[in-house]
């Protein structure tokens, strides 16, 4: 066989194992920016949430380091779901949010996103708007 | 009794396939100019069928009936383009910015200020993933024609220009692209691609795509002004800058404080677009 060939048929291959893998799947990346109010502290989590309601794919992340960066990104939102976040803070408390596409959740030219706001005093986590 | 597509399917079933031209011709003939003019989508793409596409000709009378479907039906060619479009967004969206902002001077001033800013490829024809006068790709369209936004006013938009085009050509017809004409229901295109080429939806998926903008800019304390300014920013891909600019002013709310910033982080063209199409 030549050269081309095999390659071509390398690429065959790769594409079934990705499609197997579900490597094709709908999922996309989601950047949620972060607009933190001071110091906070905490876990964050981000889920997809379906429409049965149930989360799915949650990813947590360290509000330390998240909110020192201004955003985050979460990899495995389903287009055009909506999400829901979970806050866990030092003290024990734990809030939920729940962010609706097209209302909360966004897209543009470079993809979706979301507007999180994050304060010491309740409601500690809240849809925000660009 | 009024004439209704499910009286024009009755009449046209109980002829033979060859007669069926004869039987649409009568039916537009008698026809009162209301009742032409009250006709909806299905009805005058079943009489359009059969003046075309039945029979073994089509004849001069056929050509004739043509003339008057096309001239009585409501199907009209869109000239007042963008205000149609604008008018259609506004009708489904009685949010208070967008009844305020959203005018055709604004949809027109996205087309100047875009058409400025043209790279040299997109002069002479090479796009990137965003196309047209306005600049917009498919997320944007995606967005524009999903039920939670435009979907409804997009439909009727596609209906009245895609049946106007048919009907105008008074030549023979064939089937009307867009249009199933098993069920003479109207397929919404996936495709931004088969979209934009068209003046008169394009001007309805950008007046659609700012009205999505706007509301999505629009929160508690910021005047209806800075929610077309925040709004149009976006619309010319500025989110990052913008958010950087919020991050840096502490200012989530005001347009100045991040215009400001924006200047002064050599965003100066950006600032200028947004200050083009904001009036």
């Amino acid at each position: 066989m030549n050269p081309r060939a095999e390659f071509l048929r390398a690429i065959v291959l790769l594409a079934g194992l990705a499609a197997g893998c579900g490597w094709l799947s709908s999922k996309s990346t989601l950047t949620v920016h972060l607009r933190c109010d001071g110091t906070i502290s905490g876990t964050l989590s981000v889920a997809a949430l379906p429409a049965d309601g149930q989360p799915v794919d949650e990813q947590s992340y360290d509000l330390g380091a998240v909110c020192g960066a201004g955003e985050l990104e979460f990899a495995s939102y389903r287009s055009e779901g909506n999400l829901r976040f979970a806050l866990a803070r030092p003290d024990g408390e734990q809030v939920t949010l729940t962010a609706e596409y097209g209302r909360d959740v966004q897209r543009d030219q470079d993809g979706f996103y979301t507007v999180l706001r994050l304060t010491n005093a309740p409601p500690f986590i809240a849809n925000d708007r660009i | 009794m009024a004439l209704t597509a499910s009286i024009i399917q009755k009449k046209l079933a109980a002829a033979s396939w060859t007669l069926r031209d004869n039987v649409a011709q009568d039916i537009i003939n008698g026809a009162t100019t209301a009742e032409l003019k009250n006709l909806d989508a299905e009805g005058v793409l079943r009489l359009y069928e059969a003046l075309g596409l039945s029979g073994g000709w089509y004849s001069s009378r056929d050509s004739s009936a043509m003339k008057r479907l096309a001239t009585e039906s409501q199907f009209q060619p869109v000239k007042n383009t963008p205000d149609f479009g604008v008018g259609l967004v506004k009708r489904a969206a009685p949010g208070a910015n967008i009844q305020t902002q959203l005018s055709a001077g604004l949809v027109t001033r996205i087309y100047a200020a875009e058409k400025k800013r043209l790279s040299v490829l997109e002069k002479v024809g090479f796009d990137g993933s965003t196309v047209g006068r306005g600049q917009l790709g498919q997320p944007a369209y995606n967005d524009v024609k999903s039920p939670r936004h435009f979907k409804a006013p997009l439909e009727e938009c596609m209906t009245r220009v895609i049946l106007a085009k048919a009907l105008s050509k008074h030549a023979r017809p064939g089937a009307v692209l867009g249009f199933d004409m098993t069920t003479y229901k109207l397929r919404v295109t996936e495709h931004y691609s088969n979209v934009w080429r068209d003046p008169v939806l394009e001007d309805f998926v950008v007046a659609a795509y700012l009205a999505i903008r706007i509301r999505a800019a629009t929160k508690s304390g910021r005047s209806a002004k800075d929610t077309a300014r925040f709004a149009v920013a976006l619309y010319h891909g500025m989110r990052k800058m913008v958010v950087a600019a919020q991050n840096t002013t502490g200012d989530t709310v005001n347009w100045k404080p991040v215009e400001a910033e924006l200047k002064s982080q050599g965003h100066t063209d950006a600032v200028a677009y947004v200050n083009e199409v904001v009036r």
